[in-house]
């Protein structure tokens, strides 16, 4: 017999392809065929994680009807089990998956709405952040200067597309159009009040807080801002970060780079 | 290692398993009912729902009922999901935890499903093995629970429920005996629903679930389908029945996940269980 392991191996290949004769010699038919019964378990599979995709990506199910955005979740299915056991977790990859999907291909604003949708989920599912006091937060940065990292409560995203609009637009029991407009957006995504919070920021600001919270130093990611803004206070959006209690974590300071020989 | 068998704030009657939808009309209402039960991986995310559960946990005895660790992985069970299980459990300090006799995960990706394993001597020690893991871990008995089955295999060396019987023997679990899963199981596999509850030992039954199921004719042959999508029927009323009658008074609970209906349903379904097994519990003393 195939030993337990080669056995779930082979299971699991059936699920994904469909295609179920490595595993159909294992299985007992007793009045079916093993392949119908073990379509039964590639039916669950497949029904219950469409669910948890059109549970995470709402919008995107307005936006393409539910019976293409089944067609649509089944092709993802197929090659992105999930990677963990619980299902808030699953799906991340939805929105890169949609950006090279053909059938949707005219509608370019897809992917982004779907990375939104992604990290509204995200946000809402993080764990309680501890924002850093203001004192804390004051001397990291008059020991580390340019060189501070810190982690932020928050999820960053850009788009050409207006997909907030779209995405307030399109959430469940919403009920209203936006058209897709080719406009440059740039968010900051939190958990609020009782959901999630969606918000617009100018391009420096939102550069500053995009490039921190991807783990650069205060230096880079301030040179980021001041390339979007020259005028810009950097003085007055590190307060502003403190104020909105966004920072949780100070960082290690980065590697230092090999000195060349 | 012995653990603790029998939690006393579980009571001998029915509770229902709290789903999403329900938290806020339950954190309302408190309704009566004997007891609440949660998939643990629903409140692994979001604060806000972990925190309703801890308030919650003040009114109801609470059961952990796990459907991600996949206890029959021969590749073992995922470090990480055990932690945030060990987390969970002792921030709402649950009267049980329970998983499952199945297996959903194979190098790292999950079938979001708990698939039957062949009955053989090697798939024993594999989930006596993660069992073993899974209790050191929480420093806790836990209960498994026999899945429902749409296919067996041909190398299976026993049946069902002496595998089951033989996993409490070695690992001093418990088991969760889901009478619906029973019904499913022996009309898809033909097996005996009377000669399973004989085999499983009473004395480890430490908690009993009741479904409704759906039936799936394929090329003219009924296959019924565990979708927790509906009321339980007469027959696995019958088969609770003979499950009181063969473990005693059991903490049950109802489950519903599919199509799930207004609070008071699963409420009325529950009240339907303990006055069965009231009356059977009055016949027997």
């Amino acid at each position: 017999m195939p030993a337990l392991l080669d056995l779930q191996r082979s299971f699991l290949d059936a699920i994904i392809s469909g295609d179920a004769s490595g595993v159909a010699q294992a299985v007992v038919g007793n009045g079916l065929t093993a392949a119908q019964r073990i379509q039964v378990y590639r039916n669950n599979t497949f029904i219950t994680l469409t669910e948890a995709l059109a549970a995470t990506y709402p919008a995107i199910v307005r936006l393409v009807d539910r019976g293409f955005f089944n067609f649509a979740a089944a092709q993802f299915i197929s090659g992105n089990l999930p990677d963990r056991p619980c299902l808030f977790e699953y799906g991340g990859g939805f929105g890169n998956f949609l950006a090279g999907f053909a059938p949707v291909a005219d509608y370019p604003f897809l992917p982004d709405v779907a990375r939104l949708e992604w990290a509204v989920n995200a946000a809402w599912n993080a764990p309680t952040p501890m924002p850093l006091s203001f004192e804390a937060l004051a001397r990291a940065a008059t020991s580390a200067g340019e060189t501070l990292r810190l982690g932020l409560d928050a999820l960053y995203l850009s788009s050409g597309w207006n997909v907030d609009a779209i995405w307030q637009a399109n959430r469940v029991d919403a009920g209203s159009d936006t058209t897709p407009i080719h406009q440059p957006v740039r968010l900051q995504i939190r958990r609020g009040g009782p959901g999630v919070v969606v918000e617009p920021l100018d391009p420096a600001t939102w550069s500053l807080r995009h490039h921190l919270a991807s783990g650069e130093p205060l230096g880079r990611a301030a040179a980021a801002a001041f390339a979007e803004a020259p005028d810009f206070d950097l003085g007055a959006a590190l307060r502003a970060l403190a104020a909105e209690g966004l920072p949780d974590a100070i960082l290690p300071p980065p590697q230092t780079e090999d000195p060349t020989p | 290692m012995t653990f603790t068998s029998c939690p006393q704030d579980q009571p001998a009657r029915c509770g229902i398993g709290l789903r999403s939808p329900h938290l806020a009309e339950v954190m309302a209402r408190r309704p009566r009912t004997g007891w609440l039960e949660v998939h643990p991986e629903n409140y692994m995310g979001a604060p806000a729902a972990a925190d309703a559960l801890e308030r919650l946990r003040t009114d109801y005895p609470l059961s952990l009922h796990g459907v991600g660790l996949s206890l029959g992985s021969a590749d073992g069970i995922d470090t990480d999901h055990l932690c945030h299980l060990k987390a969970l459990a002792h921030r709402l300090q649950p009267c049980r935890v329970s998983e499952h006799m199945s297996w959903s995960a194979h190098g790292g990706a999950w079938l979001n499903d708990l698939v039957p394993l062949p009955y053989t001597d090697e798939s024993l020690a594999v989930i006596c093995r993660n069992v073993d893991r899974m209790q050191t871990a929480l420093g806790r008995q836990i209960l498994v629970e026999n899945p429902s089955s749409y296919l067996s295999y041909r190398d299976s060396t026993m049946p069902e429920a002496v595998f089951l019987a033989e996993l409490v023997r070695r690992t001093g679990c418990g088991i969760l005996c889901d009478v619906n899963n029973i019904f499913v199981s022996v009309h898809n596999l033909g097996l005996d629903a009377q000669a399973y509850l004989r085999t499983l030992p009473a004395d480890a039954v430490g908690e009993i679930h009741l479904a409704g199921h759906a039936r799936n004719e394929i090329d003219g042959q009924v296959l019924l389908i565990d979708d927790h999508g509906g009321r339980v029927i007469d027959p696995v009323w019958d088969l609770y029945r003979d499950a009181m009658d063969r473990f005693g008074p059991v903490p049950t609970m109802i489950e519903w996940d599919t199509a799930l209906p207004a609070l008071d349903v699963l409420l009325d379904e529950a009240a339907l269980a303990d006055a069965v097994a009231e009356v059977r519990h009055a016949r027997a003393a």
